[in-house]
């Protein structure tokens, strides 16, 4: 949690509380780059541990000996300052020159990163890394070696040589192309035929980009559509090389013939080969454009769609995917497009058997590619639920005593999270997920902002009846459900699981259903009951359990698992139950929230009606589960192939 | 080291008729419900003697020292201190906390301005459309209608627009809260200048820099049989068996009203599993050069190296093979893909000598 105030100092004050922590404990200086700077180019670092302005200044000083080109050494000790960028890379882009008193040379000594920290008053410094420089005015670029042979419109065009620039403030190098380019099928000459690209003075100029950072050997440019169309066909010339460098002539490489063939555009691949709403498909091939006006690949499908346990229909579909690089484009499953208008993707699954195709647009031509035979299905709608797990609620696992076993309570979490859904197709994970557009998160806080001492509340507006909102956020604050006159603040409030205590610590309210088991588990990991938290020693190894056999325990071992087993557990049947408001339970096809009346082992009972000793699922009681009504609703609105849960349902009244 | 940072204006107030301890100036703050706002205190005795630090709860948060969740004020050494507030829904605002330094018996009394955000500034988030755009197809319908709907945690309510602003036959229609209905129609003059729409949809909560989503409209004319143009015709006889090692020669006349923009050769040496419709994905590709005339009418020839020289005498081997001309008339829909023979594929057989 950053500081929120800077302080000013008159005296000299020792000993800053302990309970600060700068940040900088681990500060560490690992690398520079680049190794040869120009006037202009920004010296980056990496390490660990930086910290920004507001928590920090940073320096960098560089001590050693400065040899200028065609002068003699002398010692040098300057420091500049630093901006930070984020955790791992600072920046310096003023006063190295100077520094060096503006003339080119190389500098051979250490480098050592300071900050003076906002925190505690102190200047952090990590340990010194040896370090060599070379200060040049300008760069003369060589040419050694350009990708020769069958290309892609857009597929890069890598060159090898020496002196290339980095880019940005420093300054660029550019590929001069000049040459003639013939459409597939024809012979030369060029002039009466193709295309003349230009001459060598003013010839066609594309910028380069290292192939990697800072690498002044190694760079690329896309074969792009402004230099010879999008058409098939070869192009015949040669390539040099120009750096631009601010404020100074540009230096000039000598040229090497370039030979390549422009191929149509193609798929190779298409991944996954089974997607559902709101799911990210990647296309990969060659010759793509996109990512300017008036340039666009589509994605064509042509060839018959067959419904699940339904008939088949031809189609003939174009899409519109995101251009990514001329050998990739990323398609999202969406409702707005001419799919979702051809198939309801709530409702529907199939598949679908027959060619895939790039259509490419660029500057008024068109392109088509060749087709690509595939199999492609379309599958249920599925809701991904990422559990976020907040630093609130890494600190109240102290006040269980169970800070050392994070991970392990995790993984309970999920494991119940996948037991309570089963035979449904909701999906939970520990990460964000990149491969979908939308989905739901649920946040697992400390304590309740509403200052309710709810376990557990569901914040989406009004109730999901068939969950047409994939993307709801059980967490932070909802302004709609505000404005509707609830609490706004959404969540699993880890923390209130401590008002089952019955002696819960004074800022925690204890709950009617306290039960002194939950004492027997916590009482032996809780500090403020005298105990001792779990440590890393105890925790590693530790077999997950998925029964409260055995619990509470008198082994410190058995301790410590039954203890992550419970917490996991009223973690993990208090989000399930709070997900299930989130998709429109209980009750979907009537009003109310919860079941009515009181049954043991019942998911969606209100909050008075789960026991404590059913949340941990100890001493018989446990795991609720969703009624059979349920159940069918969730299977309908998210139907899945999957086992299902052979555990007999309660009644739903 | 030690070395000054930077603060805001505060007010101080001595009480007592001595001199109370000097405390550091501190900025003002702020912070969002449900996260932890700390705020750091240092002073100093004139005496050097210990500094014990209180607060002082303001009217607009008179429950603050008798809540559950309530804040807490530690003291370490030296002369410092640490205020911990998770601030609840009902602390949304402005807010003077005033923080009390004593020694022996004299107080220095610090006011320090506290804003509680009720969220952490979430930007909006579009929803829907979450593709980057569609196409838009005239022999369905003129007029291309896109959801747009945006989610903000903070506020119930988002401004929407789009640009370019007053685009012709563009519009967003049924706005309401955070939802709305793009609605374009293209007249007959715009499609006929260009098929690729880039717009931009824009979200404004009025607190903090709009967030953009672009969303292209590709047009794409009626079908086929009302496009003007006409697909290539192929004219080619079809390959008789041979006995050579030379490289096979493969011809075709190509005519097109328009222009041919390709022509392939699709051969194999496998049998096709299906002979009338074979599938084009187990067949290799040779692009036919144009040896005379233009790309309305020309003679066109492709070469396959000869698939018997490497093999011993006599070898045989049937080739499957069919010819392809395609153009791509515009506007954009109209392209045509002529195939000889129509269905099926010619097969020949060579034999090495």
């Amino acid at each position: 949690m950053k500081i929120a105030a800077l302080l000013l100092l008159g005296g000299c004050a020792t000993g800053a509380p302990p309970d600060l922590d700068p940040g900088l404990s681990h500060l560490a200086l690992s690398a520079v780059h680049p190794a040869l700077l120009l006037p202009k180019t920004p010296m980056t670092l990496e390490g660990t541990s930086f910290v920004d302005e507001q928590e920090g200044l940073s320096w960098l000083r560089l001590a050693g000996t400065w040899a200028p080109s065609g002068g003699a050494f002398r010692a040098v000790d300057v420091q500049l300052p630093g901006r930070f960028i984020d955790a791992t890379h600072l920046e310096i882009s003023e006063g190295l020159w100077e520094a060096f008193g503006a003339e080119a040379g190389s500098f051979d000594g250490s480098a050592t990163l300071s900050v003076d920290s906002a925190v505690d008053q102190t200047r952090h410094t990590a340990r010194p890394l040896s370090l060599s420089l070379q200060l040049a005015r300008t760069l003369l670029p060589v040419l050694t070696e350009v990708t020769q042979g069958p290309i892609f419109v857009n597929s890069p065009v890598s060159a090898t040589g020496e002196g290339f620039l980095l880019g940005g403030a420093e300054g660029e190098t550019r590929a001069v192309l000049d040459g003639c380019f013939l459409p597939a099928g024809q012979k030369g000459p060029c002039k009466t035929t193709g295309m003349m690209v230009g001459t060598v003075v003013s010839g066609l100029e594309v910028p380069l980009h290292p192939s990697s950072p800072w690498d002044r050997n190694h760079a690329q440019f896309p074969f792009a559509p402004e230099i010879a169309g999008i058409h098939p066909g070869s192009f015949t010339g040669t390539v040099s090389l120009k750096n631009r460098v601010a404020e100074r002539a540009p230096t000039l490489s000598t040229s090497l013939p370039l030979v390549v063939t422009l191929q149509h555009p193609t798929i190779t691949k298409v991944s996954p080969l089974l997607g559902s709403l709101g799911q990210y498909i990647d296309i990969t091939g060659g010759g793509f454009t996109g990512g300017s006006p008036g340039s666009v690949t589509l994605f064509r499908l042509v060839g018959n769609f067959t419904v699940e346990g339904g008939g088949s229909q031809p189609v003939d579909l174009y899409l519109l995917p995101r251009y990514v690089d001329g050998g990739h484009l990323r398609y999202v499953i969406d409702e707005t497009d001419q799919l979702g208008k051809r198939v309801n993707l709530r409702t529907i699954a199939g598949s679908f058997h027959g060619t895939a195709q790039p259509v490419v647009l660029a500057s008024g031509a068109l392109e088509i590619g060749t087709q690509t035979t595939v199999d492609l299905g379309l599958g249920h709608v599925k809701q991904v639920v990422f559990l976020h797990f907040d630093a609130s609620y890494a600190k109240s696992l102290r006040r269980f005593g169970l800070q050392a076993a994070d991970e392990a309570v995790r993984s309970r979490v999920l494991a119940v999270a996948q037991r309570d859904y089963t035979g449904t197709n909701v999906e939970f994970r520990l990460d964000p997920p990149n491969d979908f557009a939308l989905f739901e998160q649920v946040d697992i806080l400390g304590p309740d902002p509403n200052g309710l001492g709810l376990l557990g509340y569901d914040n989406t507006p009004g109730k999901d009846i068939g969950n047409t909102r994939l993307f709801d956020r059980i967490g932070g604050v909802n302004a709609t459900t505000q404005l509707d006159g609830y609490p706004g603040y959404g969540g699993v409030f880890a923390e209130n699981f401590l008002g089952f205590s019955m002696h819960p610590p004074s800022d925690v309210a204890g709950l009617p259903l306290a039960d002194s088991t939950f004492d027997e588990i916590f009482d032996p990991l809780r500090i403020d009951r005298s105990g001792q938290a779990a440590t890393l020693t105890e925790v590693d190894g530790l077999a997950a359990r998925d029964s409260g056999d055995g619990c509470p325990a008198s082994d410190r071992r058995t301790q410590v698992a039954c203890a992550v087993f419970v917490f996991g557990n009223l973690i993990g049947t208090t989000l399930t139950h709070e997900t299930g408001h989130s998709l429109g339970l209980a009750n979907p096809n009537g009003d109310g929230f919860h079941n009515p009346g009181n049954q043991p082992n019942r998911l969606m009972d209100s909050g008075e009606n789960r026991p404590f000793a059913e949340r941990a699922q100890l001493q018989g009681a446990g795991p609720a589960r969703f009624c059979s009504e349920e159940v069918t609703y969730l299977k309908q609105i998210l139907p899945a192939n999957g086992p299902n849960d052979p555990h007999p349902r309660p009644p739903c009244n | 080291m030690r070395w000054a940072g930077a603060c805001g204006a505060v007010l101080v107030m001595g009480c007592g008729a001595g001199i109370g301890p000097e405390v550091d100036p501190i900025a003002p703050v702020q912070g969002a419900v449900g996260s932890e706002l700390r705020i750091v205190l240092h002073a100093r005795s004139p005496s050097g003697s210990s500094v014990k630090f209180d607060y002082r709860v303001p009217e607009d948060l008179d429950d603050l020292k008798r809540r559950m969740l309530k804040p807490t004020l530690t003291s370490y050494a030296a002369g410092f201190a640490v205020f911990s507030w998770i601030p609840l829904a009902s602390d949304v605002g402005e807010h003077f906390l005033r923080f009390v330094a004593a020694s022996q018996g004299e107080e220095t009394v610090v006011e320090v301005g506290v804003t509680v955000a009720p969220g952490t500034g979430a930007l909006p988030i579009f929803r829907e459309p979450i593709g980057d755009g569609t196409t838009l197809e005239l022999q369905q319908s003129a007029c291309a209608d896109i959801s747009v709907e945006v989610q903000d945690s903070d506020h119930p309510q988002v401004a929407l627009s789009f640009a370019p602003a007053d685009f012709p036959n563009a519009q967003l229609m049924g706005v309401g809260d955070s939802r709305a209905t793009f609605h374009f129609c293209p007249s007959s003059e715009q499609t006929a200048n260009r098929l690729i729409y880039p717009f931009t949809f824009s979200a404004d909560n009025g607190e903090r820099k709009p967030v953009l989503k672009n969303y292209t409209i590709v047009v794409r004319p009626s079908s086929q049989s009302s496009c003007q143009s006409q697909a290539p015709t192929l004219t080619t006889k079809a390959h008789t068996n041979i006995t050579t090692t030379n490289n096979l020669h493969f011809t075709a006349q190509i005519d097109d009203d328009i222009g041919v923009t390709s022509a392939r050769m699709w051969w194999t040496k496998n049998p096709p599993i299906n002979p009338a419709a074979p599938d084009l994905s187990t067949f290799s590709l040779i692009d036919m050069a144009r040896k005379k005339g233009t790309p309305l009418s020309g003679d066109y020839e492709a070469i396959l190296a000869s698939p018997v020289a490497a093999l011993p005498s006599g070898s045989a081997m049937k080739i499957y093979y069919l010819l392809e001309a395609a153009d791509a008339d515009p506007p954009l829909g109209c392209d045509h893909r002529s195939l000889m023979p129509p269905s099926g594929t010619f097969s020949f057989t060579v034999t090495k000598p």
